[in-house]
């Protein structure tokens, strides 16, 4: 008995070590308040390490976070400076895939409906399932969490993107990883993911059978999606087209139910069998209807970032690349509102992160000079271009300063210039 | 009671070899350090658990392990420090536990890229040929394993000389 008590102290000493050695650097590195880790406090918007952040209509700030097994959801009504409580989406907790590419979404209808989505991962690498959530009185209730596809294969159901029209539709599209999965039990080879969509006409209440866009999408880049005048998404992904070449393609609608042929955008041929983690964004102008395309790549001859502007019938502007390829210029941000246009993007000169803002008034035919909005010099997260009723913001994460919006709309570019 | 002695001390065991075992904390400082303690040449692959293709990459480098004990290889994993228990089962699960491991340090992201090249976006798994001059090439996706056996044989006919 006593050498049992004596390893059992050894063991309780070795797994503290081991569990130092594991831990000990996170709270060193400032990455979390005190906040994070005390079990009584509710945690804040400073412990989340990837946030998606929306205005309303009305001008106040929607934040969806996730720490420790729950999805968030705060607000503010100035702008950053304070926020509301945070109220816990999912009751029970789950693992949130939350870094970088991934991370829970947050959509509004301007009723009062809010809707967040996340990707949890499951057991086996790389699986996961598309999760979703909604409020109908402002967030003081969420309805319990639902996992939106309708294969329940332990496989790839993940980096899901959501939006939400104007007449209140729904709509979730992801990489999924079903059809491979059924290969592979073939004995059959399956290339990368496939890209599939589901919607809701009923405010989230359920959601209509999963469809299939396309197979063999890249199966680690996020995908983005907008929604146009006539309440249907626009989706825009990257693919593998022949054996290993990672361009973007981009779906509209003829109807919530029908998605048309996908079409390819991006011609820059990166030949890559590897995770880019580089996802594309889309944006859709309210008044023109055209879409507004940023997406980075790597290949031999042609990287960097790009911009594009197409519309609904495929007439696509000749890419351009904006940022500083030499100072990696990546992860970019786009914005439309009328015939404005703004870019963003993240640069690194060693040093210090920089994050970049260039604007069109003319619907991208013509750009204001690249303007330097904000560094910061110990790691950051993505930056999103986001916009309430008159204004255009940054939101960007970083370590030292945490969650900030940052102005950047046209007088500011302009004094900077 | 013996059997539960048995189990504990079996745990005890399971958790001495994972704290031993774990990946070296890789920092900015960290790649040049290499370059000065590594008997060159060696192959340096970056990777990461989000990473399906990186899964290949470790299962082919473990084969390669296994055929060529003489493998001067290093993993750097990118991803956070928190995630080190799934980096060695992983590591174990392809033959790969007894190779130099490191994890990229809960610092910057972008400053610990940097630290290494700043001409790498990020993508994975990427790797470096490092020769004897102190010479390097970088390729990013997943290699093919003749690859890294054509590279082993050039290597060890500089050996020989």
């Amino acid at each position: 008995m006593k050498i049992l008590n004596i390893i059992a102290g050894v063991l309780i000493a070795a797994v503290a070590v081991n569990s130092f050695a594991s831990h000990g650097k996170r709270k060193s590195s400032g990455t979390a308040s005190a906040g994070c880790t005390d079990i009584n406090q509710l945690p804040t918007l400073d412990c989340a390490p990837a946030p998606s952040s929306v205005f309303s209509d009305s001008g106040r700030l929607w934040v969806a976070w996730s720490y420790a097994g729950h999805v968030y959801v705060s607000y503010s009504d100035d702008k950053a400076k304070t926020f509301s409580l945070p109220v816990s989406v999912n009751s029970v907790p789950e693992k949130i895939s939350a870094r970088g590419e991934n991370r829970p979404k947050i959509a509004l209808n301007n009723k009062g409906g809010v809707y967040v989505s996340w990707t949890t991962p499951l057991k086996k690498r790389f699986s996961g399932n598309v999760r979703f959530s909604y409020s109908n009185d402002n967030s003081k209730n969420f309805s319990p969490p639902v996992t939106v596809n309708d294969n329940l294969d332990i496989t790839g159901h993940r980096f899901e993107a959501l939006g939400v029209a104007d007449n209140g539709n729904i709509y979730l599209a992801w990489l999924d990883k079903r059809d491979r999965f059924k290969a592979e039990k073939a004995a059959k080879k399956y290339h990368g993911a496939a890209l599939y969509y589901s919607w809701s006409d009923n405010g989230g209440k359920s959601f209509h059978s999963n469809q299939k866009i396309i197979d063999h999408s890249c199966e680690c880049c996020r995908v983005a999606i907008d929604t146009d005048k006539n309440n249907l998404p626009v989706i825009l992904w990257r693919n593998i087209y022949d054996k290993n070449t990672r361009d973007h393609t981009l779906v509209n609608f003829n109807a919530p139910h029908i998605p048309a042929e996908p079409v390819r955008v991006s011609f820059d041929n990166w030949q890559v069998d590897a995770c880019p983690h580089h996802g594309p964004d889309l944006s859709i102008s309210d008044k023109t209807g055209d879409y507004h395309l940023v997406w980075f790549d790597n290949a031999e001859k042609r990287h960097g970032l790009f911009y594009m502007r197409m519309n609904k019938n495929n007439n696509q502007t000749v890419p351009i690349q904006f940022g500083n390829y030499k100072a990696g210029a990546s992860h970019p941000s786009v914005l439309s509102k009328g015939n404005k246009v703004w870019l963003s993007w993240k640069e690194f000169d060693g040093k210090k992160e920089s994050l970049w803002t260039q604007f069109s008034t003319d619907n991208g035919d013509s750009w204001s000079k690249a303007v330097l909005v904000a560094q910061t010099s110990a790691g950051s997260d993505y930056a999103f271009l986001i916009m309430d009723a008159d204004r255009v913001y940054l939101q960007w994460k970083t370590t030292q300063e945490g969650f900030q919006l940052i102005t950047v709309d046209e007088s500011v570019v302009k004094a900077a210039q | 009671m013996n059997k539960v002695l048995v189990i504990i001390f079996n745990l005890f065991l399971a958790f001495v070899v994972s704290a031993s075992n774990a990946p070296a904390v890789f920092k900015t400082d960290s790649y040049l350090q290499l370059i000065v303690d590594k008997k060159q040449p060696f192959l340096m692959v970056m990777w990461s658990l989000d990473c399906p293709p990186c899964i290949k990459e470790l299962s082919m480098l473990g084969s390669v392990y296994k055929e060529h004990p003489d493998l001067n290889l290093v993993l750097v994993s990118t991803d956070s420090i928190s995630r080190t228990d799934d980096i060695n089962l992983l590591l174990k699960d392809t033959g790969l536990s007894d190779i130099d491991s490191r994890v990229f340090s809960d610092a910057s992201v972008q400053h610990l890229r940097y630290a290494i090249d700043p001409a790498w976006y990020g993508e994975l798994p990427r790797s470096y040929f490092h020769t004897q001059n102190n010479m390097r090439k970088a390729i990013s996706g997943l290699l093919d394993m003749n690859q890294v056996v054509s590279w082993l044989k050039v290597n060890s006919q500089i050996h020989h000389d």
